[in-house]
């Protein structure tokens, strides 16, 4: 057990007997009344998301999770494929909840799985990754406005808002967690 | 080195302070400049102080506390015919967590007027979010309030009707069927424990964020120094949000000398049990507080504004960190 308050994004909790994933957290002190931390929190096996809100004094269950690197093989339209590169054991994480990742894994790459009790419950995204532009228009002659964007398309298939400097064939690092343009990457 | 941003940031909170000051001095509101440290502070149970002690070089130590707010002095003066007034200080709150919204140190403003109630404040803070368009670079302060319940924000986005739910037991029944875990901690539970979960959970993050909203009518069940509103369960009391953000308070101030010494002597007993199961030293109470209204006391409203959050509001800011020099996150 754990104190509400002691909750960070990224941990696994119990909650009715499920395991969640906290993705948001923040502390409110409504008026003058107590402390509180308002947490989202997602249910890896169903997408189901949850609102809560807590005294930051009232315990919550923690549940301890195990990290594995996991090769990503493929997605079947329902679910991503994975075989774990210590045991070469084979398993699948349903995409309900995780819809956004068939556009930002590439297969044969190895991603860490956070592991409940032989269950996974969320796949590691490193915070920033390099990806191929294999779709980009050129820029219109003359559109030379300072910030000026376009839309490209990655080699995983996720659409996103580049610089109009950027050409196909090109690399750029993008943030995993806001889908947004960091930079390009010289190679 | 400094940077631009500080530059920036220095600019934009001396720009604020001054157009809040020439708003309320062009309206006749006196600034009071009343201490921050006190020897005793009112009774508020959720409230943490900042403590320290005077070193008399004779007589021993004196406890003294960094102020919360500056609440009990400016009714002081109130009491003792000072007029309309306003002050723009620094308040102190101990043990809140500090995150984006935040910083254990922070800018309040607050002003009162007489023969006034909640209402009129809802007009005069309406006024004094347009008088600050020119430095709103986010078009949310012009933009026309959005002004409801308390009743109606929980009704229309967790279809909770608070009239029926007056109690704690159906209160809780409620909270459980939109998916809320039942409470765990030791502590009895509150009806405003259980509310302020339902509000925080489902209600507060979805007011509008691109213009000011007003909830008003808050329930009687949370204590605070708000008068009743007549023949209803609620108070006249207020809070502005503006970007989604808690912004203001407001009361049509409690002036009844039995209704505040209840509040006083509740909050107390709330205060004791508290330190006492922490094993904490309980601080010093004001209990002379409820005297101030033995005698005669105007109809007064007083509303407290946060202006660090009001810059944040301002300038599009997300953290609190951003609109302070020299935020405690940055030791932290």
């Amino acid at each position: 057990m754990i104190k509400a308050g002691a909750v960070e994004k990224g941990m696994a909790i119990l909650m009715k007997d499920q395991p969640f994933i906290v993705v948001d957290r923040e502390f409110v002190n409504p008026g003058k009344g107590s402390n509180f931390v308002r947490m989202k929190l997602k249910s890896p096996q169903t997408g189901q998301v949850l609102r809560e809100t807590m005294k930051t004094q009232d315990s919550i269950e923690d549940i301890t999770v195990e990290d594995h690197d996991c090769q990503y093989l493929f997605f079947d339209g329902d679910a991503y494929h994975f075989m774990d590169t210590e045991t070469y054991e084979q398993f699948t994480v349903p995409s309900k909840g995780f819809e956004d990742m068939q556009y930002l894994m590439k297969e044969g790459e190895t991603y860490r799985i956070m592991f409940w009790e032989h269950t996974p419950l969320d796949i590691n995204l490193p915070y920033k990754v390099v990806y191929e532009v294999t779709e980009a228009e050129d820029a219109v002659k003359g559109d030379t406005v300072t910030g000026a964007t376009k839309l490209v398309t990655l080699e995983t298939g996720l659409r996103l808002k580049v610089p109009i400097f950027i050409k196909q064939g090109e690399k750029v690092l993008v943030n995993t967690e806001t889908k947004e343009y960091v930079e390009r990457v010289n190679t | 080195m400094f940077r631009e941003t500080q530059r920036a940031l220095i600019k934009s909170r001396s720009a604020l302070l001054k157009q809040l000051r020439s708003f309320f001095d062009a309206r006749g509101y006196l600034e009071v400049d009343t201490p921050l440290l006190a020897p005793a502070l009112l009774p508020e149970a959720h409230i943490t102080p900042f403590s320290t002690q005077f070193l008399h070089p004779f007589a021993g130590n004196y406890p003294l506390y960094l102020i919360p707010s500056p609440e009990v002095y400016m009714k002081r003066l109130l009491s003792h015919g000072s007029g309309d007034i306003y002050q723009i200080n620094r308040c102190f709150r101990n043990e809140e967590q500090v995150g984006r919204e935040h910083n254990p140190e922070f800018t309040m403003l607050e002003w009162y007027t007489l023969d006034a109630d909640y209402l009129d404040s809802l007009k005069t803070a309406q006024e004094l979010l347009a008088y600050l368009a020119p430095l709103d670079t986010q078009g949310i302060c012009s933009r026309p309030a959005e002004v409801m319940t308390v009743q109606e924000a929980c009704m229309k986005h967790a279809g909770l009707d608070l009239e029926k739910a007056q109690s704690i037991s159906e209160i809780t029944e409620q909270a459980v069927l939109l998916g809320l875990t039942p409470p765990t901690s030791n502590d009895a539970v509150t009806w405003e424990e259980i509310f302020n979960r339902v509000f925080l959970s489902f209600v507060e993050p979805e007011l509008p964020k691109d213009r000011p909203c007003f909830l008003k009518d808050y329930p009687s069940q949370i204590p605070c120094l708000a008068k009743e509103k007549p023949g209803t369960p609620w108070k006249e009391r207020w809070e502005l949000y503006l970007g989604g953000r808690e912004l203001a308070n407001c009361y049509s101030e409690e002036t009844d000398p039995d209704a505040v010494y209840n509040f006083c002597s509740s909050s107390a007993r709330a205060i004791a049990k508290k330190t006492q199961s922490q094993g904490t030293e309980t601080p010093e109470l004001d209990l002379q507080f409820p005297k101030l209204y033995e005698s005669p006391h105007p109809p007064c409203s007083g509303t407290a504004l946060g202006v660090d959050r009001l810059l944040m509001a301002l300038t599009g800011t997300q953290d609190i960190g951003g609109v302070i020099l020299f935020p405690l996150s940055d030791i932290l």
